[in-house]
This record gives structure tokens, C-alpha cells and sequence, in this order.
């Protein structure tokens, strides 16, 4: 069973002589369960992949399932739920909302998906244990440190039970043993649950906690590593 | 429900984030505050100003009022023959017809200062027309030549006068029989007096008055009766007591600087209101864009964060409506007297807060535009 199945992904931001193409063309397929890194250099097009594995940006051309869903070409209206239910989102700067303490940002996507507050509460304090955070679950973000609030990050992108999480540069901001701290917990995460985790960067001291490595460049795979 | 929590969350980011910047909560209180403030002090001093100006057309009791062909204002600016008193009394459906004289005349108090007042001269004998809000002494005592009421809020200006104190009116001695309270209009105080002892004062040789007060009889048609006394007297004006008051208002409003005045100092206050509001909750948007990118990429939908945007500005309305009103309030009652009375009816203090949701809704459109444009994309950028 494949969590993603992408064929001739290609997206062009631009028209006529002003075209760029940011992807050519990606054909790339993600078991489930796997934890599956892309790398490449700046520009190269992995976060437009990752955008439109997703489902935050349509591709121009190719097709892309994702949990079975074949997801371009679909409206917002569509993709908003499926998001909501489905894709748990780490980005590179946290995006944890500064006036919501850690307890208000990790029940957020569980509350938008229906689950009631008291109960909304219980899993949110659970997954910040689980995160080692247990005991700041009443820090706003500015009280914490940028390895905590990644992991704030990480505990709301897991609360709701995702079948896929996708991670935009998690480490770029932290130094090299919180770096390690997050990837180990979100991978082991993952693993206990049988997840699907699509991260992109080009951090490769964090390689070792892929199950594989794909590379892209100029908008192409370009090299792909077990 | 599903749906409840949803809410719930999307009301708890709306007030975080309303709360959590806080020069941005001030800015925007502070302009619905203002809005309010200045709106509601020039509309209730706007109301004091009608209310001064209507105020011998609603105290006294009468359903029909006959005044002189175009009168506008609450004075008569002629009188009216004194047959009409005769042909409104023989005009199908009245009860009764009484004449009434209101006009400006002086008082001249004991150390010989003159102070203007407004004689309304009624029928003493059947009392319509006559004095209400009485404080003090009996209305029928004016039917005793020679006798008049005066106002409490000018007993200082008259030279502390009292029951029974003789004050010289128009050249003539009259002695004060009873007071009344608050009936001031825009200008001098009501001084009631008889009809015929108002003609004595100045020096009348006719009986015209400036008005004649009709009563319906019980069971007649008042727009039936307003029509045939229309009919016999084509060259006076008949209205109800509700037109009299209506027209004053109208005067105020189209003919005079007045409406414009208030009617300006309001719109602006709501304008600068909806200005800061708008642009407040912008900049919040701006500020907070990688928020909202966030909201949209986790499933919250372009409604979703339309609602954060209204509720804020539902609660910048409600918040800042409410202080503008303590402060319109305490305004009012600080500066409240017989000369300068603010008026805030039940319809103004519940009507504020509505149009300032009105008003912020609106100021918030820009920023949801911004927001409706916000690619969820743009958090992984």
C-alpha cells in the first residue's frame, strides 16, 4: 500500500517568457509507513513537492494521490478537510500561533477537525508528554526555546493521529543536538504509529533517520538512496 | 456538533490573538470609542436641542393643534383670528377648542435687571394648555387676575422668587402662584398666566391667539376631524400633536445648521471610527499573515478565518461601544442642567453598539480580502 503515488508532477509558476518550471515532470511513490527524506539545494523544488504532496498548491501538469486521494486538480473546498483529517504539517520557522500557549497550539487542528475541548485538551497534553513537554504545556511560545517549540510543533502535527506527516526543513533552526532530539522523537513517533513522514531538507546530519533518500534538482529526481 | 468545537477554537484564536498585541486592541478600542463617544454626545445633545424646541408641542395636552398658515417652529410667527377659536368649536367631532397665546415678554426682578420669559396665556377657566410639571402652588389659583406661574430654574435669575412674591411683567405687577420644574425650551423659561390677563400684558385689543388646542370627542376619527377643520379654516395650518412635533423637528433638521452641524460631527466620528478599526485590523492581519498561512495549511478554511476576523471585530464593537457609552453617560450627566440637556434614549444605547458592529464588520472587509487572497502555501515559502 503506497501513501503517495506521484506521476510526471510538474508545476510552472508563470506564463510565456517568464515561466519557470519548478518541477519537470517528478514521478516518485512513498510506502506507507516510510520515512522518506528529499533533499536537494535551494530552488531545486522540494518545497513546491512538498506543497503539492500537501495539497497547498496545485500542480500544472501530472497527478498526484495522496492516502488514495488523487488530489490535483481538486478545490480548495475539498482539500481544506482532507488536510484538516488527514496531513499533520511541521514547518521550518515552528508557525506556532505566539498568543496560544503550548496546550492551545497542539489541540487547535484537533478541535477544527470537531473533537470537543475537554477531550481536545486531554489528547493535547498527552502528545506534549509524549513530546517531553509535559511540564510546559502553559508556556506561550516566546517562553520557549526553539528546540521546544519545534517539538510543540511536532505534538500538534501528531495529535490528531495523521496517516502523513510532512516536514518543511524542521531542523533548519536548531543547533545540532536539538536537531538530533527532533528528529529522533518525531521518527520514533512515526514508527510507533505507522506513519507516513515525507521530510524535506538539506540538513545531512539528520539522513541516518531516513529510510530513504530522494534528491532533487532543477525541478528532477536525481538520485534516489536506500 | 462537530461543528461547536470548531467555533469554539476559531473564538479562542480570535480573542488571543486580540489580546495578545496590545497597542492593536488599544488602537482599535480607541476608535470605536471615539466613534461612539463623539456620535453618541452629538446625537444626545442633538435629542436635548429637539426635545428643548418641542417642548410646548408634547407638554401640552392637546390631539389637534390650529397654528398660523406655515408655522415651523414651536413659536407662531403671527396669530390667528379669534373666530377660529368660535369655528373649530362648532366643527363636527371637537370636544373642546381653547386659545393659546405664547409669546416672549420681560420680567423685570427686584433690583430692576429685565429677564425674558415665555408667556403662554391659556384658558385658566377650563385649565387646557396650562401648566404641567407643577412643583408648586394650584393651577386653578390663575384664574385670579393679576397671578402667573413661573419656572424653578429661574426663581435665581427672577430674584429668588417665591410663592406669593410680586414680580412686574410687561409694566405690570403679577404675583407668583405656583412653580413649575424643568420647562425650559431653547431660550427663556415658561411663565403660564390666563389667557385674558396674557392679553392684558401686552396690551392687546384683540383676543387672536397664536394657537387654538383641539380635543377630539371620544370615538371621532382625528384625521377626520384634522380634515374638516382644515376645510373651515383653509388659511390656518391644522395638525395633530405628532405633526407639530414633527414639523418642528423637520425645521431643525432641513432648515437650520443644526441637523447639518450634528448630523457631520457624527458621520466623521463613525468615518475615523471605521478608518482606525480598518486599518488596525489590516495591519493585525499583516502582522499575523504567517498565523492565518498556518490556519489555511492545517484545514481552516477561508471561512474559518473570516470568522476569527469577524468575532474580533465583534468584540471591538461591543467592548468599545460600551466604554463609549460610560463615557457619553458620565458626559451626560456631568454636564446636564436646564440649559443643556443630553438625551440618551433606550434606542441610542442599543442602537451604538449595533452600528459599531456595523461599522468594524465593515472596516474589517479589507483585511479579510487580504486573507481570502493568503495561499496556504506561503508557510512553507
Amino acid at each position: 500500500m503506497n501513501a503517495i503515488v506521484a506521476r510526471n508532477l510538474t508545476k510552472r509558476y508563470g506564463e510565456g517568457e517568464n515561466a519557470f518550471l519548478a518541477l519537470r515532470g517528478v514521478d516518485l511513490t512513498v510506502p506507507t509507513g516510510e520515512v522518506l527524506f528529499v533533499t536537494g539545494p535551494s530552488g531545486s523544488g522540494k518545497t513546491t513537492l512538498l506543497s503539492i504532496l500537501g495539497c497547498v498548491l496545485s500542480p500544472t501538469d501530472g497527478t498526484a494521490q495522496v492516502l488514495g486521494l488523487d488530489v490535483a486538480g481538486l478545490r480548495e473546498g475539498r482539500l481544506a478537510p482532507f488536510r484538516r483529517a488527514s496531513i499533520g504539517f511541521i514547518f521550518q520557522g515552528h508557525n506556532l500561533i505566539a498568543s496560544q500557549d503550548a496546550i492551545g497550539n497542539v489541540r487547535l487542528p484537533l478541535m477544527l477537525n470537531g473533537v470537543g475541548s475537554a477531550e481536545a485538551t486531554r489528547r493535547a497534553v498527552a502528545e506534549l508528554e509524549a513530546v517531553g513537554l509535559g511540564d510546559k504545556t502553559m508556556r506561550l511560545p516566546r517562553d520557549l526555546s526553539g528546540g521546544q517549540r519545534q517539538r510543540v510543533a511536532i505534538a500538534r502535527a501528531t495529535v490528531g493521529r495523521p496517516p502523513l506527516i510532512l516536514a518543511d526543513e524542521p531542523t533548519a533552526s536548531l543547533d545540532a543536538k536539538s536537531g538530533r532530539e527532533v528528529m529522533e522523537l518525531l521518527t520514533r513517533l512515526a514508527r510507533e504509529r505507522g506513519t507516513t513522514v515525507l521530510v524535506v531538507t538539506h540538513d545531512n546530519r539528520i539522513f541516518p533517520y531516513a529510510d530513504r533518500v530522494v534528491a532533487i534538482e532543477d525541478g528532477q529526481l536525481v538520485q534516489e538512496a536506500a | 456538533m462537530r461543528l461547536l468545537p470548531r467555533i469554539s477554537v476559531l473564538f479562542e484564536t480570535a480573542v488571543r490573538m486580540a489580546l495578545h498585541d496590545r497597542m492593536k486592541l488599544a488602537g482599535a478600542l480607541l476608535g470605536v470609542v471615539f466613534a461612539t463617544f463623539l456620535g453618541g454626545q452629538q446625537l444626545g445633545i442633538f435629542l436635548g436641542l429637539v426635545q428643548k424646541n418641542t417642548l410646548l408641542a408634547d407638554g401640552v395636552k392637546a390631539d389637534i393643534w390650529i397654528a398660523p398658515k406655515n408655522t415651523r417652529q414651536a413659536e407662531a410667527s403671527t396669530t390667528l383670528p379669534e373666530r377660529s377659536v368660535f369655528l373649530a368649536r362648532t366643527t363636527p367631532g371637537v370636544a373642546w377648542a381653547d386659545p393659546l397665546l405664547f409669546q416672549t415678554g420681560t420680567l423685570v426682578t427686584d433690583n430692576g435687571t429685565a429677564e425674558p420669559v415665555r408667556i403662554l396665556g391659556f384658558d385658566a377657566s377650563t385649565g387646557r394648555g396650562g401648566p404641567w410639571n407643577v412643583t408648586a402652588g394650584d393651577p386653578a389659583l390663575l384664574r385670579n387676575p393679576g397671578t402667573l406661574f413661573l419656572d424653578t430654574i429661574d426663581r435665581k435669575r427672577h430674584g429668588g422668587t417665591n410663592l406669593g412674591s410680586v414680580r412686574e411683567v410687561m409694566g405690570h405687577q403679577m404675583q407668583v402662584v405656583g412653580f413649575t420644574s424643568g420647562l425650559q425650551p431653547f431660550g427663556p423659561t415658561f411663565a403660564f398666566t390666563d389667557f385674558d390677563e396674557a392679553l392684558r400684558l401686552f396690551s392687546r385689543t384683540d383676543r387672536n391667539p397664536h394657537f387654538v388646542l383641539v380635543g377630539v370627542e371620544p370615538g371621532a376619527d382625528t384625521a377626520a376631524v384634522v380634515a374638516a377643520l382644515q376645510a373651515a379654516l383653509p388659511d390656518s395650518d391644522v395638525m395633530t400633536g405628532a405633526e407639530y412635533h414633527d414639523r418642528i423637528v423637520n425645521y431643525l433638521l432641513t432648515e437650520t445648521q443644526i441637523g447639518v452641524s450634528f448630523g457631520t460631527s457624527t458621520v466623521f466620528g463613525l468615518i475615523v471610527g471605521f478608518v482606525i478599526v480598518g486599518l488596525t485590523m489590516f495591519s493585525g492581519v499583516v502582522d499575523n499573515l504567517r498565523e492565518f498561512g498556518m490556519l489555511k495549511a492545517i484545514g481552516a478554511t477561508t471561512f474559518d478565518l473570516a470568522l476569527v476576523l469577524m468575532l474580533q471585530a465583534a468584540g471591538y464593537a461591543i467592548a468599545g461601544s460600551g466604554i463609549g457609552l460610560l463615557l457619553v453617560g458620565g458626559l451626560a450627566a456631568g454636564i446636564r442642567s436646564p440649559a443643556l440637556v443630553v438625551i440618551l434614549p433606550p434606542w441610542l444605547i442599543f442602537g451604538a453598539p449595533v452600528l459599531m458592529l456595523t461599522v468594524c464588520i465593515s472596516a474589517s472587509f479589507l483585511a479579510l480580502l487580504r486573507i481570502r487572497g493568503l495561499e496556504p502555501a506561503m508557510v512553507f515559502r
